[in-house]
């Protein structure tokens, strides 16, 4: 009815589920010698709920603040409908927020004395029904270890475009393995010399939420050593203010 | 017989137009509240007009200024609260843990504060007053 008859359906829906409340509350002339059967609903023919020009004939005879009184309750069945669905998108927030998921797709290096020459390549996945969550940089440093010695390659800045994370489809984000100072000609005469190296990586993933106006929020991920796709953990949740809002750090 | 006693006196208070908008306005407000909120935004003009226009509405439908005045502090204590029940559900719940549900609560009852004061709370009194105005002359 509601569908169908749009505005006016909506009122009479309204109208019938105000003339419920009050008919509930009004006792029969029986019951008003102090006995009270709440196991019987009435519906006197005034205010039996009528579908139609019967139900907008009614609703004109009403009086004018039971009008009112309909008005602000169609108003707040709407509002409160709209307000839902986003109410059940942010109870999805903090879940999408723990469970976002990041891993190595792809590595490869082929090091000189000047750079790695290599490319990583990550895939950042929500698994959560939760819509709202964007990648806005990712911040990486990274180490090429080896059996008895880490060598820091430094830090790489994404600094690309803001990628939305949304259900289920990954974002990929490929970044450039160059390497700084002496690491990568420290790598380069560790392979000559018949090492097999690693690569480690410890990611700080930097998103943009609904809440960007008073909070910021950084979710770090430590990714095993490897040279083959990998599975990276998170190990917890930074929290920053952006200007007025609390600060503080969340955690597992 | 107690509880029998309790429902009838709920169901005549629901009956009673004033209370019934005073519920109405304080689901509206914790609606609207949510609704931008959880958006990452704070009310805006179009936010403000509906704020003014169920001020008007419920200060009419209650018709008497005294009353209004006492029905605007329940309402909003009633739409702030269910607003801020709402917003702390997953640090109420467990899906946030400590520590991190003290992060929540705070920043919750931060924002929601900011969200109200001052505009919504001058506006919904305001129009409501103006509404009761109204009620109690031409109604």
């Amino acid at each position: 009815m509601i569908l169908t008859n749009g505005s006016r359906g909506l009122l009479s829906f309204a109208y019938s589920l105000l003339g419920l409340a009050r008919t509930c509350a009004t006792p029969r002339k029986s019951e008003r010698n102090g006995k009270l059967d709440f196991t019987k609903l009435n519906f006197p023919g005034k205010l039996r709920p009528k579908a139609g020009r019967g139900a907008q004939m009614d609703l004109a005879r009403l009086p004018v603040r039971t009008q009112l009184t309909l008005v602000l309750l169609v108003a707040t069945v709407l509002i409160s409908a709209v307000a839902a669905l986003n109410a059940s998108n942010y109870q999805q927030f903090f879940p999408a927020l723990e469970q976002l998921q990041v891993s190595i797709i792809s590595i490869h290096a082929n090091p000189s004395s000047q750079s790695l020459n290599g490319s990583v390549t990550f895939a950042i996945e929500n698994p959560t029904g939760y819509s709202g969550l964007a990648m806005k940089d990712i911040l990486t440093n990274f180490t090429v270890t080896f059996p008895n010695m880490t060598i820091p390659q430094g830090s790489i800045l994404y600094g690309g475009s803001l990628k939305r994370l949304n259900h289920n489809s990954p974002v990929n984000i490929t970044l450039e393995l160059v390497g700084s100072g002496t690491g990568p000609d420290q790598v380069t005469k560790l392979i000559k010399n018949g090492a097999i190296p690693q690569y480690a990586f410890t990611i700080n993933l930097i998103l943009t939420t609904f809440l960007d106006q008073v909070l910021g929020m950084t979710i770090p991920y430590q990714c095993p050593s490897t040279t083959t796709p990998v599975a990276c953990e998170q190990v917890g949740i930074i929290v920053t203010s952006n200007g007025g809002g609390p600060s503080g750090g969340g955690g597992r | 017989m107690s509880k029998i006693h309790i429902y009838a006196q709920v169901k005549i208070a629901i009956a009673r137009q004033e209370i019934l908008a005073v519920l109405l306005w304080g689901i509206a407000i914790a609606s609207l509240l949510a609704h931008d909120l959880f958006q990452g935004s704070y009310p805006g003009l179009i936010d403000f007009g509906i704020l003014a226009g169920l001020g008007l509405t419920a200060g009419a439908v209650i018709g008497n200024l005294e009353r209004t005045l006492f029905g605007f502090a329940a309402a909003m204590a009633l739409g702030t609260t269910l607003a801020f029940i709402l917003a702390v559900l997953p640090a109420l719940t467990g899906v946030v843990p400590p520590p991190g549900d003290e992060t929540v609560y705070l920043l919750w009852f931060t924002i929601i504060f900011r969200a109200v004061f001052p505009l919504p709370v001058i506006i919904s009194l305001i129009t409501s007053l103006v509404g009761a105005g109204v009620g109690e002359t031409y109604l």
